[in-house]
């Protein structure tokens, strides 16, 4: 059963001028359910463009299907009613100058609008799972977002990107403005999240070779606008930080 | 000349209060308010003439409202830039304002017609100013509390976020700015049944008044992002700058000198701002 079928996705950047450039060209990737697909490819060979046309951020030709119902006509805030999604910068996805109890109860999509008990119990199964990954968040609760520290926070975004009843995640180098350690560790907190949510098919960007082997069932390499590479199971347990990196130099002697 | 000076005070809190909502919480540099200043005035003296003042604040309200809206949909729907969308809708209502009035640009409430302050106690006036100043703080303190209010803060302070949770942020623009002119508007119509005078010029420099009563409001208090304690700083920069603008008067004799003092006001009160308080975390707006 497919979650999310891209068909035939093409993304052209300024489009009928000198600078016209394809980055993305008739695409077509199918996500399985409980997939964990890791996205690698060099700088500018359409990965996170390929997330934000998933979203809604970009125009696009070609058709989108999340569980059956189409996304194209869709508005970006009415795709992420389904989506959850942490982006690169910590500071994207919280709101600074809000507390972290206000920042998670936003995120709930429950209809709490005035009832102060539902609240109260929404931020109290918040406090007691997130006190799970002993970051201290939990004790932090009336602090403003814009005091975290960016691993805070963007453990933060990820468990409100996945606490909704969410049909899709999507990561987009979420790890790769954190030091290494707290990157291994974010990426940790990110499995343990997903077992929770039992799940939900997930589409993680990454420049990270080796978060890209180790976590994930399936791997997809993205060049020039192309999938090159779509392996999964066995077969992407069989890849290793050279072989990879053999990719990557088609990549670039592939560069015109 | 003090009860005068802090019964002004009070209501240009209201002022300070609409415009603090579009400039500071929803990050929206909003100049429809010196629209809705002139049109909460202009709705509140016509129902005056009628003898409905109680009724004129709150019809003058829903018309501030109106122009907050109509700011809003011009920059939402139609993706006009912020500040023109409130200088086109500034200039529009320049005619509906005339046009509320039937084209007088002034009028006076003859004697024995008053507003809601009765004319012959100005310890009543204030009370009455200063309860309704108070009330509206508290309310939009509240309102701010609740998830809609939270949602509006989050909107102005990261859209994107907002939008990735699946919320439509131009709705929350919308009644964002809804809310800030109407209380501006509330704020005219009171000023008007208070000086018991329409004009149809009552909104020029209202802006720099509001951004003054703020800035000033800003140097009284710590812990700026607060909201209670914000609202508290402008209730007091305003009363402060009704001190300043009686001060000027009481020296000068010459009204026209305020102009210079507000601004000069405003450099003063920011290096005092400096000096006092640690620089505020200045979040930029993150792309992808």
């Amino acid at each position: 059963m497919s979650t999310l079928a891209i068909q035939n996705l093409s993304v052209t950047f300024e489009e009928n001028t000198l600078n016209e450039k394809k980055v993305l060209k008739r695409v077509d990737l199918t996500v399985e359910n409980d997939d964990f697909i890791c996205i690698l490819g060099g700088n500018g060979s359409g990965k996170s463009t390929l997330l934000r046309a998933v979203l809604g951020l970009v125009p696009y030709q070609g058709h989108i299907t999340l569980n059956g119902k189409p996304l194209d006509k869709q508005k970006p805030y009415q795709r992420a009613r389904r989506i959850g999604v942490v982006y690169q910068d910590p500071l994207m996805g919280t709101s600074p100058n809000l507390t972290v109890a206000e920042n998670l109860l936003l995120s709930s999509r429950a209809k709490t609008f005035l009832n102060r008990k539902a609240n109260r119990a929404f931020l109290e199964k918040a406090k007691q799972e997130l006190s799970e990954y002993q970051l201290g968040i939990e004790n932090q609760l009336n602090t403003p977002c814009g005091s975290l520290s960016g691993g805070m926070r963007q453990v933060l975004t990820l468990y409100m990107a996945t606490t909704f009843d969410a049909e899709l995640l999507l990561l987009d180098e979420h790890t790769a403005a954190l030091d290494p350690r707290t990157a291994d560790k974010v990426m940790d907190i990110t499995e343990r999240l997903l077992v929770k949510a039992k799940r939900i098919p997930t589409l993680m960007v990454t420049h990270n070779l080796d978060f890209a082997l180790q976590y994930g069932n399936r791997l997809v390499v993205l060049n020039d606008g192309k999938i090159v590479l779509d392996v999964r199971d066995e077969e992407k347990a069989k890849l290793d930080r050279h072989s990879l990196f053999e990719y990557y130099g088609l990549m670039f002697s592939n560069k015109d | 000349m003090v009860l005068n000076a802090v019964t002004l005070g009070f209501i240009f809190a209201l002022l300070g209060f609409g415009i603090f909502i579009s400039f500071k919480v929803l990050n929206f540099t909003d100049l429809t308010a010196e629209a809705s200043f002139t049109c909460g005035a202009a709705l509140s003296v016509v129902f005056c003439q009628l003898g409905l003042p109680f009724l004129g604040i709150i019809v003058g309200g829903l018309g501030g409202a109106a122009a907050g809206v109509i700011t809003a949909l011009l920059h939402t729907k139609l993706k006009v830039d912020k500040v023109l969308s409130g200088i086109l809708t500034l200039t529009a209502f320049y005619t509906v304002n005339l046009l509320i009035t039937n084209f007088k640009p002034n009028i006076s409430l003859p004697r024995g017609q008053n507003g809601i302050f009765p004319a012959d106690s100005p310890i009543v006036s204030l009370v009455i100013a200063a309860l309704i100043a108070i009330v509206i703080g508290t309310a939009i303190f509240l309102f701010f509390r609740t998830k809609l209010g939270m949602t509006i803060r989050a909107t102005g302070d990261n859209e994107r976020m907002v939008e990735t949770l699946g919320l439509n942020t131009d709705k929350y623009k919308i009644i964002g700015l809804a809310l800030s002119n109407a209380i501006v508007a509330v704020s005219g119509a009171l000023f008007m049944q208070y000086e018991r005078y329409y004009d149809s010029t009552f909104g020029t420099g209202m802006m720099v008044v509001g951004v003054v009563t703020i800035i000033i409001g800003g140097a009284f208090v710590h812990k700026r992002h607060y909201m209670s304690i914000m609202l508290l700083g402008i209730l007091i920069g305003s009363i402060a700058y009704r001190f300043l603008y009686m001060g000027v008067l009481y020296f000068t004799n010459q009204p026209q000198y305020m102009k210079l003092i507000s601004a000069l006001a405003i450099v003063f009160f920011i290096l005092i701002g400096r000096i006092r308080l640690p620089k505020r975390k200045v979040v930029k707006e993150a792309h992808l």
